[in-house]
């Protein structure tokens, strides 16, 4: 690792030499990522999420299901129990350590669907255009004229709730920026002298798609997928929330659904995982305004 | 006036059609995936059920038909409105969700007023006085609103405001104990709202905050502002008259296309307030598994979204006299 941190920069010819230009390319744009204070902050924020979901297993060991002291201590008020039990007496700190693994979980996976379909009905529009592009524009508009929570929730309560439908349906209905956005940079990309070099030599559609232009088209959809993990999150907490959680899985918006019932009384049972939600979406949302700004230097501070 | 609009209006609810066509064939597809069908749940009703029963009643629902058939007899149904019976609630589904919709409909309107009146306040706030404590605060103040479930805001919102202060009502639409009437009844309503319709804003409140600042902030630079200010327009009408006015073209489209969210939203807000529209008639269909139900509403709700959006279109042309209504039809 250090010897490549060594030698960014130094564009040697050999027959590494295109390995190490991605390298220092990488690194470059990692400075670039580290010189926004807003991407500093939303790294930190996810590392606190990531150790609390990892090492807070740790500590807090147990079965969030399980009644594990008196019902409806408040936080701070049993040391056995730092963060206080709600109604069952089921401790909360457990429950949000489980939440945070839950939430990580649900959030990165059915945003790589999402991604994997938006990628691809995307770069075929944008690719062949014509009326392969006037189809799929049309099932693009559909997705984003019908209201995507309920669909998801439609979605969830027909295939039966789980961590898998879960996953299924935030994926399903979250594609359409994806690919409205990779459609457009085709549609650039694909009237490029290197794609009509491509072309020249002989190449496939499916080698320049795969190997030309997607490779340009995907910095942006990184940006867009961070952004959409944060979406993910609250999405998977509303389902929760709904009673449409996964039974076996406690997430944060099932504590919040639980502690409904008795916000009044006992708010912190419904608070504290609302931050803990906040917390990681702002991590998700504020890294994904500092990649943006440094995948476009010439529109930072506006 | 009135030629080209009825002809902007017919061209605009034909591109409605096909879109309709699609959401069908959405519903039809899932339908289709879920497992078990009608007859398995009526059976399931009503206890045990023979398996020639099942057959029978499978034909007389005709789902012993081939699909395409099937197909066709549920757009038949749709385009005549007939969305089936929710069982569960003894009521066409269609006159279910119809009864709601005003409910949902005055939810939406007013938590798009609040958010539009706030986010162009707080945005020109933040765009006269960029680089100041003020603006910083906004920022951060959009942050973290961007990052808040709207659900959970809405519990927090009713622990403060009517569990503790006891300001303003925790739930439902209307005071059941007092039958008022008229303009009693008007303002018991708007009470009920107000918490519900400010907890939905929030969300669109904090976009529209951010929108309305860079879009002034890019106008300031512009040339017409140069030309107004060269002219010796005062800073405060160069703001509002110029400025503005160009700077709500793009928060009028952000609008188009936030309708479907808002109705998301308006689903869980309803949830938390039992307020008493769509959102919370989907709530209880998915407490009840009222499948049917629920798909009615994502029929309606969708069909509902492309109304609202020919409407948002009409606003744009009528606020931008740049964009004909006899011209290529969608803004």
């Amino acid at each position: 690792m250090s010897r490549v941190w060594n030698e960014t920069g130094i564009a040697q010819a050999g027959p590494d030499s295109a390995l190490r230009r991605t390298a220092a390319r990488a690194l470059e744009f990692g400075r670039l990522v580290l010189a926004s204070r807003a991407a500093v902050l939303g790294l930190l924020l996810l590392l606190a999420v990531v150790a609390v979901a990892t090492l807070g297993r740790l500590w807090f060991p147990g079965d969030p299901w399980e009644m594990g002291g008196p019902p409806m201590l408040w936080p701070g008020e049993d040391p056995a129990h730092p963060l206080g039990t709600d109604f069952m007496g089921r401790d909360l700190a457990t429950g949000l350590v489980s939440g945070a693994g839950v939430s990580l979980l649900i959030g990165l996976v059915s945003t790589l669907i999402s991604a994997f379909v938006g990628v691809t009905i995307g770069a075929l529009a944008g690719y062949y255009r014509g009326w392969v592009d006037a189809v799929l524009l049309r099932v693009i508009e559909l997705f984003q004229t019908v209201p995507n929570f309920v669909l998801a929730v439609v979605l969830v309560a027909i295939f039966k709730p789980s961590v898998a439908t879960a996953v299924f349906a935030i994926g399903i209905v979250s594609w359409p920026p994806t690919a409205r956005l990779v459609r457009s940079e085709f549609l650039q990309l694909r009237e490029r002298e290197f794609v009509l070099a491509g072309r020249t030599i002989g190449m496939g559609h499916a080698r320049l798609i795969l190997t030309q232009i997607l490779p340009n088209a995907l910095p942006p959809v990184v940006v867009v997928s961070t952004l959409s993990i944060a979406h993910a999150i609250q999405t998977e907490a509303a389902l929760a929330f709904l009673g449409l959680g996964d039974p076996n899985v406690m997430s944060w918006g099932t504590i919040i659904g639980i502690g409904r019932e008795q916000v009044v009384d006992a708010w912190y049972i419904c608070g504290l995982p609302g931050v803990a939600i906040i917390v990681t979406v702002l991590g998700f949302s504020l890294l994904g305004e500092g990649l943006n700004d440094a995948l476009n230097p010439h529109l930072r501070r506006r | 006036m009135a030629s080209p609009l009825i002809g902007f209006l017919r061209r605009r609810l034909l591109q409605v059609v096909p879109v309709v066509f699609g959401i069908a064939l959405l519903n039809f597809v899932i339908l289709q995936a879920a497992p078990g069908d009608i007859v398995d749940v009526l059976a399931g009703e009503a206890g045990a059920a023979t398996p020639e029963y099942m057959a029978q009643l499978r034909a007389s629902f005709g789902l012993d038909q081939p699909l395409w058939v099937q197909f066709r007899q549920y757009l038949l149904n749709v385009a005549t409105l007939d969305l089936g019976y929710s069982f569960r609630q003894n009521m066409p589904v269609f006159d279910l969700i119809v009864a709601r919709m005003p409910a949902t409909l005055l939810l939406m309107g007013a938590a798009i007023v609040f958010a539009l009146a706030l986010g162009v306040l707080l945005g020109v706030l933040s765009a006269i006085r960029v680089r100041s404590w003020l603006d910083d605060v906004l920022s951060v103040f959009v942050l973290v609103t961007y990052a808040m479930p709207t659900f959970w805001l809405g519990l927090m919102a009713i622990v403060l405001f009517s569990a503790r202060l006891g300001w303003l009502p925790s739930g439902g639409m209307v005071d059941l104990g007092a039958s008022h009437t008229g303009l009693a009844l008007a303002w018991d309503v708007a009470r009920h709202a107000l918490l519900p319709a400010l907890t939905l804003s929030t969300f669109y409140l904090a976009v529209y905050t951010k929108l309305v600042r860079t879009a002034m902030l890019e106008l300031y630079g512009a040339d017409f502002i140069r030309t107004a200010r060269a002219k010796g327009a005062g800073e405060l009408r160069i703001t509002l008259a110029h400025a503005l006015r160009n700077a709500l073209l793009p928060l009028v489209t952000m609008v188009g296309y936030q309708v479907a969210s808002l109705l998301s939203g308006a689903v869980l807000v309803e949830s938390v307030f039992n307020w008493p529209g769509i959102g919370r008639l989907a709530f209880e269909a998915v407490m009840a598994r009222d499948f049917n139900l629920l798909l009615g509403i994502l029929l309606l709700s969708s069909i509902l979204v492309t109304l609202i959006n020919v409407l948002v279109d009409l606003l744009y042309a009528w606020l931008d006299p740049r964009v004909q209504l006899a011209g290529g039809g969608s803004a």
